[in-house]
């Protein structure tokens, strides 16, 4: 046998298999572990009861296939020779609750089932009582407000599963008269599973009721088609994604941070979740790896020559340095972004005679002069550009450049590591 | 069903007292306040005997038994069977989870009742062998239907085991059908495809400040969403650490939660934690109507199989040929950009459930498949890769001629990456990890068991809830091994 009794106790364990159906369950439509465990449990416990007192479940009856009906109201039933019972797990105090939309529903005709669940060992649990449907009735008279109706269960030593069920399929299905009428079933039940706040007690009930009554595998078919906006389940997933990527943000900018000084962790969180809106969130992409580091050589060469007008647009920085991540050399890039490729091989002569020339970009007179001996450039690059000081421009554009892109140059060791998140 | 009016007539042949039954059958069908929609079937006869008559008629047949307990199998066991197979909640959602379309479902049902019926006839010949008194047992509906439940349970935990021992083998034959498009969600779960698309993170950088906003009311109950984000790892408040996700026992613990017993306890943990969740929920409704809409889709086109792209996206072949030479997107707009189908399409592919997210592939992990239909290697070259793995880096692949420079950049932009061997061994990936290797962490031999029948788990919670183990076990457990989707 799969599913072992334990014939002392009563206890019904059910096979690992089971327990992990159940659990998937749980995760993608978010119906309740112990309910579905508790239902199971009951299950195989009327299975293995002597055959020839012909209890017999039907699986195709029961309103608990619905996981959009599982999930909203908890309904948690099986079907007993033709007649519905409810299921239910006992709470830590001794207690069972349901909906109580579920109260006073063909649905609960019959009473309830309560299984005691091993809480040390998932998926074991045994049949241990009985609430009457009289007995939700007047429980759900005296709580009045809120959502679930609870109920202290007595328990009995010398309860009687076998007595117990054939008692229930021996009792008469009375089969009511539908009392409400749904006009349109699927957006009915989509207001009490989305909606459920804005509907009051008896007309929730009254939806219910009529679902209850009128159950078949066509209603289930309509039911199962209602969107769920947000069920639990998806809730959990959204945070649990949400977990993950703010601690990829996190994890980013840690590695960021050292390498980029200038920039306070604030300026690069904000830069690393906003490129998560347009990249998605595998940090390691290359598209977004590249695009972050460009924005942020771009934005550290600015914070460092804020009051530089000559270091021209950021995007145009940060084009640049996208150009270099993605494998230009810095010279090449810089020449395509500025037409003047004069002034580029200028800046670079510049460039060499420099030892340091982080923060200071503007070139002086002193080594434009030698960059033009170097280049043996001067007469013709002298008088053209001596008019409107335009030549002088653009070289210290093309040195500000060069530096962006000398930064992007060195950036690409750290790409190689984001490639990694 | 298999009945025929000559199946009637061959058990009346052996049967010639139950034509006054059979007769009754057909007046009560006939009288039926319902309207008549068959006619009197075998399967209505045997019913109406029941298994006691069944079973004497049986027992005083001589050589004619052999040929009435056909009869009895075809048509008393199966449609009885098929009937429940067909039913059992089960077989239902195991095969859904697969998503198995409901024609398969059925005829796997069909199938599984013919074998079912077979053994049947089997206990019932050697109860008829033996003259046993009660053999008629086998014959009652109850026990059909144990049978039933037994027999599904065996197929699951089959199907189980070969899913778990198909997909340990990453090198997969690309000439096969790949075995993960019959395969439980679950390993939508696996690290590898916890994947984000744009759409999403912008939601979840909103839904962060939501959370943070609602942190910061002091009109509302604070403890329940302090629950969540210690249970989710959120790192909203100081006690919360980011990507660390807490059982409700750890949550209690840190927090503190009042109750006589650890049960107690986690009960009212499990009530905050819902309250929690009821009010993220009601202000995401309020305030951030289009995150339910972005967790909907769930096909992303960069790693969609074919049968994938073409069934459930409604792409023509000659689409899903494009698509696959120009992977991988970062937004399904670059579907038309590289002219993989036109711009009206798009609105059709997104309502079919398709997002373009980037996944990083991994060399050293991902199956040959993987390298081919994503990263656009060929055939022998990927088979090279596999064969060669596990690699330090590029440089290595490079050196030892399995790749050329080109290919390695057009592999690295497509989404390849190379994760050392040593790094993703600092701790044991629970659910990967040989039962030597669990069993070497000190772990008690039925949990180690238990783990390697229930894996892949998603997170602590759900592993807890399935182990419910010891303080000690669970130590080791947390400390020492992860789930593969956290980052150590």
């Amino acid at each position: 046998m799969p599913n072992e009794k334990n014939q002392e106790t009563n206890r019904i364990e059910l096979s690992v298999e089971l327990v992990r159906m159940a659990q998937a369950r749980v995760r993608d439509y978010g119906v309740r572990l112990d309910n579905e465990f508790a239902r199971q449990i009951a299950e195989v416990a009327v299975m293995l009861l002597p055959e020839d007192l012909g209890l017999m479940l039907d699986d195709g009856a029961t309103m608990s296939q619905s996981n959009v009906l599982s999930a909203a109201v908890g309904v948690n039933d099986i079907v007993l020779n033709g007649r519905q019972v409810d299921v239910r797990p006992l709470l830590q105090d001794e207690t069972v609750a349901i909906d109580r939309v579920l109260i006073g529903a063909p649905y609960l005709s019959q009473g309830t089932l309560v299984v005691r669940l091993d809480q040390s060992r998932p998926g074991v649990g045994a049949l241990v009582g009985y609430v009457t449907p009289n007995a939700w009735l007047k429980a759900e008279e005296a709580q009045k407000g809120s959502d679930h109706v609870t109920i202290t269960v007595t328990l009995s030593a010398d309860f009687d599963l076998a007595r117990t069920l054939l008692e229930i399929s021996e009792k008469p299905i009375i089969k009511l008269p539908s009392i409400s009428r749904l006009s349109d079933v699927k957006a009915e039940v989509g207001e009490l599973v989305n909606n459920r706040e804005s509907l009051i007690s008896a007309r929730q009930k009254q939806i219910f009721a009529y679902l209850s009554t009128n159950w078949s595998e066509e209603l289930l078919e309509v039911v199962e088609s209602v969107p769920v906006n947000l069920s639990n389940a998806r809730l959990q997933r959204v945070l649990s994604d949400a977990a993950l990527w703010h601690g990829k943000v996190e994890r980013m900018v840690e590695t960021l941070a050292p390498r980029f000084p200038d920039l306070t962790r604030e300026v690069l969180k904000s830069r690393v979740l906003s490129a998560g809106e347009r990249h998605g969130a595998q940090l390691g992409a290359p598209r977004y790896r590249r695009a972050l580091l460009a924005e942020l050589v771009a934005l550290e060469l600015t914070s460092k020559n804020a009051k530089n007008p000559l270091l021209g647009s950021l995007a145009r920085a940060q084009a640049l340095a996208e150009k270099v991540l993605s494998g230009t050399a810095a010279v090449d890039a810089v020449k395509n972004v500025i037409g003047n490729q004069m002034a580029v091989d200028l800046a670079v002569a510049i460039r060499k005679t420099r030892k340091n020339a982080s923060g200071l970009v503007a070139a002086t007179a002193e080594e434009l002069g030698l960059a033009y001996g170097q280049l043996a450039l001067a007469p013709a690059f002298a008088t053209h550009s001596a008019a409107d000081d335009s030549g002088l421009e653009s070289v210290n554009e093309a040195l500000a450049l060069i530096e962006a892109s000398q930064r992007a140059e060195n950036a690409k060791t750290i790409e190689m590591e984001l490639a990694s998140f | 069903m298999l009945t025929s009016s000559s199946a009637i007539e061959e058990v009346i042949a052996l049967a010639p007292e139950w034509q006054a039954v059979l007769d009754s059958v057909k007046d009560s069908l006939a009288s039926g306040s319902k309207p008549r929609t068959k006619d009197v079937c075998l399967a209505d006869l045997f019913e109406r005997l029941g298994a006691k008559a069944l079973y004497l008629k049986a027992l005083s047949l001589g050589d004619d038994r052999p040929k009435f307990l056909t009869l009895v199998r075809d048509h008393y066991y199966q449609p009885m069977l098929s009937r429940m197979l067909t039913c059992n909640q089960h077989l239902r959602r195991f095969l859904a989870q697969r998503r198995q379309p409901l024609d398969f479902q059925k005829s796997q049902a069909v199938s599984m009742a013919v074998e079912v019926s077979q053994k049947l006839e089997g206990v019932l010949q050697r109860h008829l062998a033996n003259n046993s008194e009660d053999g008629f047992k086998v014959l009652l509906p109850a026990y059909a239907q144990r049978t039933v439940h037994n027999a599904v349970v065996d197929y699951i935990k089959e199907e189980w085991q070969w899913e778990k021992e198909t997909l340990q083998d990453l090198n997969l034959d690309p000439e096969q059908e790949d075995p993960r498009q019959n395969t439980a969600d679950d390993i939508k779960y696996a690290p590898e495809s916890r994947i984000l698309s744009n759409e999403q993170v912008g939601q979840l950088n909103q839904l962060r400040n939501e959370l943070t906003s609602m942190l910061q009311d002091k009109s509302l109950a604070q403890e329940p969403l302090i629950v969540v984000d210690c249970m989710f790892g959120l790192g909203l408040t100081p006690k919360s650490k980011p990507e660390h996700e807490l059982t409700m026992r750890e949550v209690c613990d840190l927090l503190g939660i009042a109750g006589e017993t650890q049960a107690r306890k986690i009960a009212r943990c499990q009530v905050l934690l819902d309250k929690g969740l009821d009010m993220i929920r009601t202000n995401v409704r309020k305030r951030l109507p289009g995150l339910a809409e972005c967790w909907q889709t769930d096909v992303n086109v960069n790693t969609a199989s074919r049968r994938e792209l073409s069934h459930q996206l409604g792409l023509t072949e000659g689409e899903v040929e494009k698509l696959i030479t120009n992977r991988q997107y970062y937004a399904l707009s670059e579907l038309v950009d590289h002219a993989v189908v036109k711009a009206n399409r798009i609105e059709d592919i997104v309502k079919n459930g398709a997002v373009a997210c980037f996944v990083p592939v991994d060399l050293n992990g991902c199956t040959t498949r993987d390298m081919i239909d994503i990263l656009g290697l060929n055939k022998e070259c990927a088979q090279k890769l596999t064969a060669g793995r596990p690699f330090n880096g590029f440089e290595e692949a490079l050196k030892m001629g399995l790749l050329d420079n080109k290919t390695m950049q057009t592999a690295i932009d497509r989404g390849a990456v190379l994760k050392p061997p040593a790094a993703q061994k600092s701790r044991l990936d629970l659910n990967h990890a040989t039962a030597e290797t669990l069993s070497g962490l000190n772990l008690p031999l039925d949990i180690v068991k238990k783990i390697e029948r229930g894996r892949p788990f998603t997170t602590w919670g759900e592993l807890e809830e399935y182990l419910a183990p010891e303080e000690a076990t669970w130590q080791i457990l947390r400390q020492k091994t992860c789930l593969s989707i956290f980052p150590d």
